[in-house]
């Protein structure tokens, strides 16, 4: 199970927090997210990104119930998050 | 990888030129015309299509909201060419605070109903938060 969870602040400030995303998956899903939304009318000026610590990343994507990886897998996917 | 990330929002309406004999059309003023709604709709008031002055002289706008707290009303206008959005509104006599909280609740509606459409393209669920208290929407998309 992956998550976008977003807060919309009172002049518009957005914060995005990609949870459950391994290796280049959240900035190709950041991206996605970024093109449809200048389709929409919405231009993003990025503030500050910050790169989440990798054992928050593991935890996190060991937490989805619904990850199909393997540990050996997972493993992989948590050197490639490194 | 995962991370967090802070962005400023500004609107700027796709596809002008393709909508610009029927601007109604464009989905985008439709998103425009939803978030003025939600204000009018959450402070008693009403779309219009111009704005009044402190003279009572009227100026047309491509939408326009009205509550009772500022009758004067606050309007928008798109660019034709570069869909860039302008707010209008008169805030002689004491009427800034209000008249820039309008156009903040525009903004974030407009960002809301944006993203919650990005996200669902994306194929995520969507739940919606609303903190009364922060005065911020948060938004929860799971896939």
């Amino acid at each position: 199970l992956k998550r976008i969870r977003a807060e919309i602040g009172v002049t518009g400030k957005l914060c995005l927090e990609f949870v459950g995303f391994a290796g280049e998956e959240c900035e190709e899903e950041r991206e996605r997210l970024r093109e449809i939304l200048v389709g929409l009318g919405v231009m993003l000026r990025p503030e500050q990104i910050k790169k989440k610590p990798t054992t928050q990343i593991l935890e996190e994507i060991e937490a989805s119930n619904e990850n199909p990886l393997k540990p050996s897998q997972r493993r992989q996917q948590h050197a490639r998050a490194r | 990888v995962s991370n967090i990330s802070w962005y400023e929002s500004l609107i700027s309406l796709a596809k002008v030129r393709t909508y610009a004999s029927n601007i109604e059309a464009n989905p985008c003023f439709q998103i425009l015309r939803r978030s003025l709604e939600i204000v009018a709709r959450e402070n008693g008031g009403t779309l219009t299509d111009c704005v009044t002055d402190f003279r009572g002289q009227t100026t047309a706008c491509d939408l326009a909201v009205a509550i009772p707290a500022f009758p004067r009303g606050v309007g928008l206008r798109v660019d034709r060419n570069t869909g860039q959005v302008t707010f209008l509104y008169d805030q002689y006599g004491g009427y800034e605070q209000i008249a820039r909280k309008i156009t903040e609740e525009v903004t974030q509606n407009y960002v809301s109903i944006a993203l919650i459409s990005a996200m669902k393209s994306l194929g995520y669920k969507v739940e919606e938060e609303t903190n009364r208290q922060q005065e911020t929407v948060r938004l929860v998309g799971c896939i």
